[in-house]
């Protein structure tokens, strides 16, 4: 079974990519990068001598073949036109087979393997024609055209908006010269295309040329000299500004900087001056102002306000731009999806449905992830997670806890679902009991809880003593069946909560720490009791005590508990150093006792800090 | 054997024989995405040495610019010794080399007939910004200027 490989046939560039793993990744193209990604220029060209030229080199010796170049044969795809290149003749459909060419040997290379079948993107606009021809452009590149898709489609897919509620989305795609905004109605996994509009002579291109033009301007105000006509500075200018206007996505101000931009009798000149991202915006303003208009027409074509649009989706480097992104953001009232790069998310898109198609994304093993995290309750009522949200499944967790009270013989594995810090937040889904558990201090017995999901998103939680080998288990069958309302609510609900949950957390483990040096405290002074002197013996106790009265609040000052803890600890490591001390340390072994005293607390494995809630504790 | 049965032997005979070529394919795929984070991974220190360089051509361009100046040129050789050492190649073509379209960028053109004993074609008239390659691979193309030697019958 050969791999499909999607591609991305663009006006002024083209990009493929292909499911790797499981996920779309770029192919990347032979001559390197040069764009400021992975896609290279939709450039053909014939040398004079018959040489055939496609990409990065095909761009570069336009200026010294223009008759020999082709740009833009997408423009004239459906069409009857010819293009007539030192004496032969060539149909759209046959330049776009050389790019289509380019990008089957790339993939070839980069994966090691013959291509044959690809998946071709088109704008929405095209007709049948414009799409027959496209896939013609694949048969005579020697690629079986399996599906021919609409690029905001494909764009749509690369954010995964397929697996999203039926809604409408707005797909902007603002690339070098041409702007394309089309509406996509979803119902049931099905992309429909409801409107399209767009501006055929407007893009990034436009931008950078009122840069550049600010640049030169400034240039001549303040060293009065022109370097339009030198190529040389201007690629240099045109390049700075490039630079600059990157920047400017982060931060807010920035200087174009470019020594001995000039150099004439009077000596070099240098072009230094600062540009602030309000600056930038200004210059690009009047562009940008003009990609109002269409939005407004797919709108109205598709009659509908902004405020029925579901997801926005952005496509085309320009709209890298922070002040592309608020524009089209305050346009339709609605943050733009983020997270995959708007120059390659065409071309992701068309290799996840070329994934579909090539049974590679299979229903079958389409592997899902766990909307909402996994864990049990421990000592103090807090949700110890064990499997963290949005892990892939099938998947297997575990975690070895222990007893919170001593000869603790049953625990109570509370099993809960939800991103709150504490068990009471979040969503039980079922309790039960491990009992007959070998008497024992508390902390020692080793109790492995595990959780295992299998791909269908069955949960069997089991817990094992790993000492008896005694082991009792529950299995929750698909307990993330809520809804995506629901599930969203519960994130938002921790976002919301996270202080408040962060300080209840806190409080929890400051109280485990408190209750567990209370008890070793008590055991050392037992243990002891002989050897102590009077003085730390009471010490110890009014420690003890103190501590002991500020556990005893229902809800006490964490920082008061931890300040209480550590005078405990200092005065029960003092205690037993002194006793360490008078016996001399060959005399007698430390014991056991001094192995669980409270400065080894800290070296506890993981697990141990977390405990299983005792059934026999009272329930808050 | 009951047809019912037969039936269901066939179909989870198909569903296993699908499930294995699943496994198959997937085993298979996990050892090539390895293999290619690996190749990826190895690649990664020289992509970062790239991109030192790229970032370094504003300033390379402003010393080629600067050239004229005093003491530049010392300071321009040095620090081109010292790239150079890391691996940066230096494109500059000379005057009447052959323009080449994977190593040069042409941004003028002019033509004139070839004289006797020159081959027609396309040369470089003028390298206007010298171009970049890290081992093989182009960072960025020089700049030329082009000339067109047009045969001289025409």
């Amino acid at each position: 079974m050969s791999k499909i490989i999607g591609i991305d046939l663009g006006t002024s560039n083209s990009a493929a990519a292909v499911m790797m793993g499981g996920r779309p990744s770029i192919v990347p193209s032979a001559e390197g990068t040069s764009l400021g990604g992975k896609a290279f220029p939709s450039v053909v060209a014939f040398t004079k001598d018959g040489q055939l030229l496609v990409g990065e080199p095909a761009r570069r010796q336009c200026v010294t073949n223009p008759e020999g170049t082709v740009l833009a044969a997408k423009r004239k795809m459906g069409s009857a036109h010819q293009y007539r290149i030192h004496g032969k003749t060539f149909t759209p459909q046959q330049v776009s087979a050389f790019l289509l060419q380019k990008i089957k040997r790339d993939a070839e290379a980069s994966l090691g393997e013959p291509v044959s079948k690809a998946v071709i993107t088109v704008p929405a606009y095209f007709n049948d024609n414009q799409r027959q021809a496209t896939k013609d452009a694949g048969e005579i590149a020697g690629l079986e055209v399996v599906r021919i898709i609409n690029e905001p489609t494909a764009a749509a897919l690369a954010y995964g908006l397929d697996k999203t509620q039926d809604t409408r989305i707005l797909v902007f795609d603002l690339g070098g010269g041409t702007l394309d905004v089309t509406i996509l109605e979803l119902g049931q996994g099905v992309f429909e295309v409801q409107s399209t509009s767009g501006d055929t002579q407007l893009g990034g291109t436009d931008m950078d040329n009122a840069l550049v033009a600010w640049a030169l301007a400034e240039f001549q105000r303040t060293e009065g000299v022109d370097v339009r006509s030198d190529p040389t500075a201007l690629a240099r200018v045109r390049e700075a500004v490039e630079r600059a206007k990157i920047e400017l996505s982060t931060t807010l101000t920035t200087e174009v900087n470019i020594p001995f931009l000039h150099n004439d009798a009077k000596g070099p000149k240098h072009l230094q001056v600062p540009l602030s991202r309000a600056k930038l915006e200004e210059l690009v303003r009047p562009i940008i102002e003009r990609c109002r208009r269409p939005v407004e027409q797919a709108l109205a074509d598709a009659k509908l306000r902004p405020a029925d649009v579901g997801h926005v989706v952005l496509v085309g480097g320009p709209t890298r731009m922070p002040v592309v992104q608020q524009f089209v953001e305050q346009l339709l009232g609605k943050k733009a999806e983020r997270g995959v790069d708007p120059m390659e998310c065409v071309a992701l898109g068309a290799a996840i449905q070329a994934g579909v198609l090539g049974g590679e994304v299979k229903d079958l093993l389409l592997l899902d992830v766990t909307p909402l995290s996994l864990g049990i309750e421990t000592l103090g009522g807090v949700c110890t997670k064990l499997i963290e949200r949005n892990t892939t499944i099938p998947t297997r967790k575990g975690q070895v806890f222990s007893t919170a009270a001593d000869f603790q013989t049953t625990v109570t594995v509370h099993v809960l679902q939800g991103e709150r810090a504490m068990a009471k937040d979040n969503v039980s889904l079922g309790r039960f009991d491990l009992a007959g558990l070998p008497a024992a201090p508390r902390g020692i017995p080793q109790i492995e809880v595990s959780f295992d999901i299998d791909a269908s998103g069955i949960v069997k939680v089991t817990a094992r003593d790993l000492a008896t080998k005694k082991e009792q288990s529950l299995t929750i069958t698909a307990p993330q069946r809520l809804g995506d309302k629901e599930k969203q609510r519960m994130v938002d609900e921790a976002e919301r909560f996270a202080e408040e949950d962060a300080r209840l957390r806190e409080l929890a483990e400051a109280r485990n720490a408190a209750d567990t040096l209370v008890y070793h405290a008590e055991r050392t002074m037992v243990e002891l009791a002989d050897q102590l002197a009077k003085e730390d013996h009471d010490a110890v106790d009014g420690a003890v005590k103190e501590l002991k009265a500020l556990l005893a609040q229902p809800e006490p000052n964490a920082s008061d508990l931890q300040k209480a803890t550590e005078r405990l600890q200092r005065v029960v490591g003092e205690a037993a150093a002194k006793v360490y001390a008078k016996q001399g340390a060959a005399q007698a072994q430390p014991g056991s006792e001094a192995d669980a005293g409270p400065s080894r607390f800290d070296d506890q494995p993981e697990g141990f800090k977390a405990r299983v809630r005792d059934p026999d504790e009272q329930q808050d | 054997m009951a047809p019912w049965l037969w039936q269901r032997w066939r179909t989870e005979r198909q569903r296993s024989k699908d499930l294995l070529a699943r496994a198959q394919w997937l085993q298979a795929e996990l050892e090539n995405v390895r293999k290619q984070h690996e190749r990826e991974r190895s690649q990664a220190g020289e992509r970062a040495v790239e991109q030192a360089f790229v970032r370094l051509f504003p300033t390379l361009d402003a010393c080629d610019a600067a050239s004229g100046q005093p003491g530049v040129g010392l300071l321009a050789a040095e620090l081109g010794k010292a790239l150079a050492a890391e691996g940066l190649g230096r494109i500059a073509p000379a005057e009447g080399a052959s323009f080449d379209p994977r190593l040069h960028e042409a941004v003028q053109r002019e033509a004139r007939p070839a004289a006797t004993g020159e081959r027609h074609g396309l040369v470089v008239a003028r390298c206007l910004r010298a171009g970049y390659t890290h081992r093989g691979r182009v960072l960025r193309p020089a700049m030329v200027h082009v000339l067109e030697l047009t045969e001289a019958t025409q």
